[in-house]
């Protein structure tokens, strides 16, 4: 759906986006990482023909662009940054104006898609309020509607999260997964790892302009040969398992193995009392966190070193980089999975 | 796109309050001339005020000649300023490109969009002014009295004489020239005028749309384009600058007053219309060549 | 882009630069086909621009405007006493209508038609007379026989390939250094008239047709008319002249400085030399302290004062005109304004010969 090869943007003397080779395949829900100042927005530009590449090439929908992309653009649906609309014009009369804006918008059945799109947003109830008085998560959902009016095959959704609650955040992500279920191919860049790690299919990770990692979000995310073990007794577990716990935290042990409930077996039978037994798996944080250099908007020399070091030491992650948000508050967050009582 | 254009001119509260402001001021002087019956002296001030005491049918133009200075053009630089330097700081101008809207059917929509305004705006002065005219100032004073001495029309020498004054049917104001002007004839003259007006203010507009694409404030814009307009209202009654003054998108902006010349005189004009025509050319084409190539990162 | 504003800007210098062809005519053919083009009927638009820098002479209100800034002149001539000419300005137009004798004159400011019935003798100049094809034709007229003539190389104006004649005038002591008309070959219609003094390479005035052709008059273009709210009044050209009843009546010598005396056309006004080298004299009478006054107003307008071996005086010149005023110290004695087209050494010199001689015969 969306290729790129070697993209690069240089604003003056500042690289915005360096050699970036994007792969979005059809039917993906395909989530650009990176903090704030990485390049998504200038990435996204691009896609959209808004901003001009300095090299490189892109083709989205098979089509190069910028050159086509008068033709790829009505199959396309996109929140760039904040959503814009007529602040003087109801939401309504708002999507109509856009969809009318143009070519290949039917007038015979805009009032009917315009409907249907604030439907699936929920805003089917708004009235003739002026945008002007809406909030901003109603705006958000307002820009989503904008983009699904015309029924795109794909979805360019950059930070479309912004300025919505917890419970909008959950509403869009349904509606996204509806969609690619019906077959639009998204793609969304955020900062927010739960976000896209609850979206996502596909990742890619922007640093300081350079996709430093794509990959499936499966993929990433097996096990790590790992397992933790907290237990009432560590010493008889660490006695019992004899040079396979790499690590010890109190009453909790990092174990060399992986067979959960083999190891399970040998502790019960050795007489240790197990609290829980998880599968260590790496968190989305965490694999960005490796990748990853400090945002671009921190200047304290260090920075690099630090993210670098705080990769897979579990104690540090809430304190970690000022644009990785932390997990922790998300119920669906990364760390739950599979989790085994004992 | 030219109709959604439109359709945000007409939705947008400011574009009639502008529209409403700026028929307001030839009310205004209408009411003062009215209540004082000081009409400013042949010659001095607007054109056609120092006539239209005695000939309301007169203040049409008498008004457009008040707006024509400074409440239209500002207007006009002010809207087209806004043009693109304003979808960009709303937030909307990305999205109508990734619509898709060509940059180019844009930058043209939006420049119809202003000619429009422009012509709501003179038409809205115009019709309000006639009002005001046969109303407040009252209509041509008694009976169109018309004078031609001699057989009108006969030509060569000895056709003059006692001039015999005499009813002059439908004869309903003066023109400049003195010869009576029917009321088709003044409507003719006033629709000529409006629509030269109208043209008069592309040059602005084009200038402002060019600033727009440039900035993303709106407000630098349509300074940009007044700080040319004023430049070029400088340079016109420069003497010293005669060399330049042809080229100067303000030297035929009161070639209107032609249209009420009998015959026509339509040098000026032809020059006003081709000026005009010049400037849109040059500045849409470069407002053009700058809005296609750039990066909209905003 | 850049090439295609250069494209738009030269336009106007790429139009009249185009090739210009005229036929070979002499300088006098060119002289008979401009003096027999009065005859013609045309209409046309002119403009003229003069830089005289005048004083504001409040008894030539109707005067300095002309010579001094430009002139916007729309024209009609169905024949040489059957005509229109409009000055336009931005807020109106003075219309000048002549119908065979007959003036009318409309002023859109006051809305009011005046006619003026009957032949001016003699008339201050007025707009009409800025027009190319009378201002060309009376140049010629006034350089006489005398003057010499030569070819200038074509150019183009009004969009027309104009054939070009130099008119200098005969004798060294005018201000006018050369006059030079380009003029239509094939009608004889001048199209461009430059007058040029003796200090500046610029010309002093300048009168330009920028459009003109053969008209067929009708339309009623030539009559007066005075719409509903416009008002209508009548004169007699005796105005002028009138206002020269309080000239002091002297007899001056046949001969003064070398110029001989003409006819005029005046009472009390006095014409020595003939055409482009002539000048007037006008004696103010020494009852009361109008010489004085005069003279101190001179002076106060800027002009130089000069000292005569038996009197005051002050010298002033504008492009073209000079204007001597001699106040001789006899309080006896008459007060004389010289002004003319002859330079100041003559005048000046003319003005001493008045101061000295004591003959200046009261009638």
């Amino acid at each position: 759906m969306i290729t790129t090869q070697n993209l690069t943007k240089r604003f003056g003397r500042v690289a915005a986006v360096r050699e970036v080779s994007l792969d979005v395949r059809e039917g993906d829900r395909y989530g650009l990482l990176g903090p704030n100042g990485s390049g998504k927005t200038t990435l996204v530009r691009m896609l959209l023909g808004l901003v001009y590449a300095t090299s490189g090439s892109i083709s989205v929908l098979g089509e190069p662009v910028p050159r086509h992309v008068g033709r790829v653009l009505p199959q396309i649906g996109a929140i760039i940054e904040e959503p814009g609309a007529y602040p003087h014009l109801s939401g309504r009369a708002n999507l109509r104006l856009f969809d009318a804006a143009g070519a290949q918008g039917p007038r015979r059945t805009r009032r009917r898609r315009v409907d249907e799109a604030l439907e699936e947003v929920g805003l089917a109830g708004i009235d003739r309020r002026p945008v002007r008085a809406y909030s901003l998560g109603m705006r958000q959902r307002l820009g989503l509607a904008a983009a699904l009016v015309r029924r795109p095959r794909l979805l360019i959704l950059d930070e479309p999260t912004n300025g919505l609650d917890p419970r909008g955040i959950k509403d869009m992500r349904d509606l996204l997964t509806r969609l690619n279920a019906d077959g639009v191919t998204i793609f969304l860049s955020s900062h927010l790892l739960p976000e896209v790690s609850a979206l996502c299919t596909r990742i890619g990770v922007l640093d300081a302009g350079r996709l430093v990692l794509q990959d499936e979000l499966a993929h990433l995310e097996q096990p790590t040969g790992r397992v933790l073990v907290a237990t009432d007794d560590p010493e008889r577990a660490v006695a019992s398992l004899d040079g396979l716990v790499e690590s010890r935290d109190g009453a909790e042990l990092l174990v060399k193995s992986d067979d959960a409930a083999a190891l399970n077996a040998r502790l019960v039978a050795a007489g240790v009392p197990v609290r829980s037994l998880v599968p260590q798996r790496r968190t989305l944080e965490e694999i960005v966190l490796d990748v990853t250099g400090s945002g671009s908007d921190e200047f304290s020399g260090a920075g690099a070193g630090d993210a670098a070091t705080a990769v897979n030491s579990a104690d540090t992650v809430n304190g970690a980089g000022p644009e990785i948000s932390a997990a922790t508050d998300d119920p669906e967050g990364t760390a739950a999975a599979d989790e085994v009582e004992s | 796109m030219i109709a959604v254009e439109l359709f945000k001119l007409v939705r947008r509260p400011r574009t009639w309050l502008t529209i409403g402001m700026i028929c307001a001021l030839p009310l205004l002087v209408a009411i003062f001339i009215a209540v004082t019956h000081i009409a400013p002296a042949p010659g001095s001030g607007s054109a056609f005020l120092s006539a239209v005491l005695n000939e309301g049918q007169l203040y049409p133009a008498a008004a457009l000649a008040l707006v024509l200075p400074v409440f239209l053009p500002v207007s006009v630089a002010v809207m087209a300023g806004d043009a693109i330097a304003g979808e960009a700081t709303a937030g909307t101008l990305r999205y109508l490109l990734a619509r898709p809207v060509g940059r180019t059917r844009l930058l043209v929509a939006k420049l119809v969009s202003v000619t429009v305004f422009t012509l709501i705006t003179v038409i809205a002065v115009t019709v309000t002014a006639y009002a005001t005219g046969v109303l407040i100032l009252g209509p041509s004073r008694a009976a169109a009295v018309g004078f031609a001495p001699g057989s009108s029309g006969s030509i060569g020498t000895g056709a003059g004489g006692a001039p015999t004054a005499g009813l002059q049917a439908g004869a309903s104001i003066t023109s400049l020239s003195g010869a009576p002007l029917t009321f088709l004839e003044l409507i003719e003259r006033v629709l000529g005028a409006m629509a030269f007006i109208t043209v008069s203010m592309l040059g602005v507009a084009a200038i402002a749309l060019f600033l727009s694409t440039l900035t993303d404030s709106a407000l630098g814009a349509a300074l940009g384009a007044l700080a040319v307009l004023v430049a070029s209202e400088v340079l016109v009654t420069l003497g010293a600058a005669t060399s330049v003054q042809p080229y100067l998108p303000t030297r035929y902006w009161l070639a209107w007053i032609d249209f009420f010349r009998q015959p026509i005189f339509w040098p000026d004009i032809q020059r006003g219309f081709a000026i005009q025509a010049v400037y849109v050319v040059v500045f849409l084409a470069a407002a053009w060549a700058n809005f296609a190539t750039k990066d909209v990162s905003r | 882009m850049l090439a295609g504003v250069a494209v738009l800007c030269c336009l106007p210098a790429l139009a009249s630069a185009l090739p210009v062809s005229v036929p070979n005519l002499t300088p006098q053919q060119l002289e008979q086909r401009i003096l027999a083009s009065q005859r013609l009927s045309f209409a046309g638009y002119a403009e003229s621009s003069a830089n005289f820098g005048l004083p504001p002479l409040p008894a030539f209100s109707s005067v300095t405007p002309l010579l001094d800034g430009v002139t916007r002149l729309r024209v009609w001539q169905a024949s040489t006493d059957r005509w229109r000419v409009d000055t336009l300005s931005d807020v109106g137009e003075n219309d000048t209508y002549q119908l065979g004798a007959d003036t009318y004159v409309w002023d859109s400011g006051q809305q009011l038609l005046t006619g003026i019935f009957g032949a001016e003798t003699v008339r201050l100049p007025r707009a009409a007379d800025l027009v190319p094809s009378s201002l060309a034709v009376r140049l010629i007229s006034w350089a006489g026989p005398g003057a010499k003539l030569s070819s200038l190389p074509p150019r183009r104006v009004a969009g027309q390939s104009a054939a070009g004649l130099a008119v200098s005038p005969a004798s060294s002591r005018s201000t006018i250094a050369r006059v030079d008309i380009w003029a239509a070959p094939g009608t004889g219609i001048p199209l461009l008239v430059q007058i040029f003094g003796r200090a500046s390479a610029a010309p002093a005035l300048q009168s330009q047709f920028l459009q003109v052709g053969l008209w067929t008059p009708g339309g009623g273009v030539l009559t007066p008319q005075a719409g509903p709210a416009a008002g209508f009044t009548s004169t007699t050209p005796a105005g002028f002249a009138g206002a020269l009843q309080h000239l002091a009546a002297v007899r001056l010598a046949d001969r003064l400085a070398g110029f001989t005396r003409q006819r005029s056309p005046l009472p009390h006004v006095h014409v020595f030399g003939s055409g482009l080298t002539s000048f007037a004299v006008l004696a103010f009478p020494p009852s009361g302290s109008d010489g004085d006054q005069l003279l101190e107003s001179a002076l106060d307008e800027g002009a130089t004062p000069l000292t005569f071996a038996r009197g005051a005086g002050a010298v002033a010149s504008a492009p073209l005109v000079n204007l001597v005023l001699v106040r001789p110290s006899s309080d006896s004695k008459d007060t004389f304004l010289l002004v003319g087209l002859v330079n100041k050494a003559a005048l000046e010199q003319a003005a001493a010969a008045l101061a000295a001689d004591p003959d200046g015969d009261r009638r």
